[in-house]
């Protein structure tokens, strides 16, 4: 019992030489391969390698992806994603190890779906489709709303019961389309353009419940999110749990993470301004109190101020006269006060007046006068005597004077040239002789001339 | 659009209309006045956010065309 038979000698291998063949035999036969499987711990230290495990329900391969081909990879593995790889199978002795050496990996299923998003997303922001410049702006108060969404969903229930709890009085008209499976983009894009077309509403909201990202594949088509874009009508999207982004959200005009809050985005405004108006109009009541307050304060102040003007009126002579007796008491003191001092004051007036000073002025000008006047007579008659003697010599200097003398004066006619040399006159000429009583006319009947 | 238009006018003469009165430096005459159109713009304004309809409908399609019916989910039988 438990003992070993051999029937020929067997072949004993050293465990190196085991690795070794076991290395050979698999680095051949996997040289290149192909694998499908699940991403599970996944991790990517300093050295920038990845390192992961791709398992399937029964088993598990430890993988790599050097840096130098990881770096061709549009996506970052993670654990749970589902992957087709392609590498090389590879032996590692010293632990007696084998991993793939991967060259490519591409996401299946949800991987896949997930690149496919980040794709569209890419390609359709370069396009200019989610520009905030294109968003349509959210009406003021919506009073009309179309729901496009799953009837039988847990969208419609969610953004209803918001509805129903604020009571809030929209008019919403639900239209029903598939959000799921092959045909669902088609519906919700038909019902777009439906709306558009025939239902006078002034929001859409397109919404649909959480689930994977299968389930909202829908809400990832490029036609859908051009068909929001041309959409005349704003759209709101409210797809998936509030960590789902859709190509739809992206394209909507607003998005809403959830189906209730799209509801909450509808009422919100309405309940604030209900709020609003309310608060407004306690503040008017507020404000007229106030006044009529404070205006009736100042009514009954004033009315106390205001009298009978006939009562004024007799005020103001009581006023009047004991203001005058006052005056009168007042002068009367003053007068008895001052009667002493005032008949002094009056001595001392008649003393320093001015009559005495003036009386001496009076006296000193008269005698000033007397000389002034005897000094001008003097001098008067000095200037008499001067002029008359003057006057004698001017007389005696006159010509006239020596005509009376007996001297004449002969002057020729017509130039009453007085004449001094005979030389001057030929015979002939008229001649003025003047006297010193009256003048004789006559002619020159011959010359005598001297010649010294 | 002008519905919503002339709502926004009336709750922007609203709020002056409050500042005015607050300030206080209206004459009785004025205040009063000012006080009855504030009144009645809190009604229009009030109105106006009550005048939508309250229903929910769904639109079916029905032979050629669309008709709208009332839709009533789980919830509402629940009330």
């Amino acid at each position: 019992m438990g003992s070993i038979v051999y029937e020929e000698a067997p072949k004993i291998y050293s465990v190196t030489e085991l690795t070794q063949e076991i290395q050979d035999l698999i680095e051949s036969k996997f040289n290149i391969v192909w694998i499908e499987g699940e991403i599970s711990n996944f991790r990517t230290p300093i050295s920038g390698h990845y390192y992961m495990s791709l398992k399937d329900k029964y088993a598990q391969i430890k993988a790599v992806m050097f840096r130098g081909q990881n770096r061709n990879l549009s996506f970052i593995p993670k654990d749970g994603l589902k992957v087709i790889a392609k590498g090389r199978l590879s032996v590692y002795p010293p632990r007696g190890e084998y991993q793939l050496i991967l060259e490519y990996i591409e996401p299946l299923g949800i991987g896949a779906l997930a690149l496919a998003f980040e794709q569209l997303k890419r390609k359709l922001a370069a396009q200019g489709i989610f520009d905030q410049s294109l968003k349509k702006p959210i009406p003021f108060l919506p009073q009309r709303v179309a729901v496009i969404t799953s009837p039988t969903g847990a969208a419609i229930r969610d953004f209803l019961k918001v509805i129903r709890r604020r009571f809030a009085n929209l008019e919403i008209i639900i239209v029903p389309v598939r959000v799921q499976g092959e045909e669902a983009a088609k519906e919700i894009i038909n019902a777009i353009e439906l709306v558009n077309s025939i239902l006078d509403v002034d929001i859409i909201v397109l919404t649909r419940g959480g689930g994977s990202i299968e389930d909202l594949w829908a809400f990832n088509k490029e036609e859908l999110a051009l068909a929001i874009r041309k959409s005349r009508i704003p759209i709101v999207s409210a797809v998936g749990h509030e960590i789902d982004v859709t190509i739809s959200d992206l394209a909507a005009d607003l998005r809403a993470p959830t189906p209730s809050a799209a509801a909450e985005i509808l009422v919100k405004e309405k309940e604030s301004l209900v709020k609003h108006i309310f608060e407004l109009r306690e503040r008017l009541a507020g404000s007229i109190r106030n006044i009529l307050t404070q205006k009736s304060l100042e009514l009954n102040r004033v009315r106390k101020s205001l009298r009978d003007p006939k009562k004024l009126i007799q005020d103001k002579l009581l006023r009047a006269d004991e203001l005058g007796l006052r005056c009168i008491r007042a002068i009367k003191v003053i007068m008895e006060k001052d009667e002493d001092s005032f008949y002094s004051l009056k001595k001392e007036f008649f003393m320093c007046s001015p009559l005495n000073k003036i009386n001496s002025i009076k006296q000193k000008l008269s005698f000033h006068k007397k000389v002034i006047s005897n000094y001008i007579t003097q001098r008067l008659r000095h200037n008499y005597t001067q002029i008359e003697r003057l006057k004698n010599r001017l007389e005696d200097l006159n010509p006239l004077s020596v005509l009376k003398r007996g001297y004449s004066i002969t002057i020729r006619l017509p130039d009453k040239k007085v004449l001094k040399d005979a030389a001057t006159v030929k015979q002939g000429d008229k001649l003025k002789i003047l006297l010193a009583k009256g003048s004789l006319i006559g002619k020159v009947l011959s010359l005598e001339i001297d010649n010294e | 659009m002008n519905n919503n238009k002339s709502f926004e006018d009336a709750m922007e003469r609203l709020e002056e209309i409050v500042n005015l009165l607050e300030n206080g430096e209206l004459s009785l005459e004025e205040s009063l006045k000012i006080f009855e159109e504030g009144m009645s713009l809190v009604k229009f304004c009030t109105t106006k956010l009550e005048e939508a309809e309250k229903k929910v409908s769904i639109l079916i399609q029905e032979n050629d065309g669309y008709v709208q019916v009332p839709f009533k989910d789980i919830d509402q039988k629940d009330e």
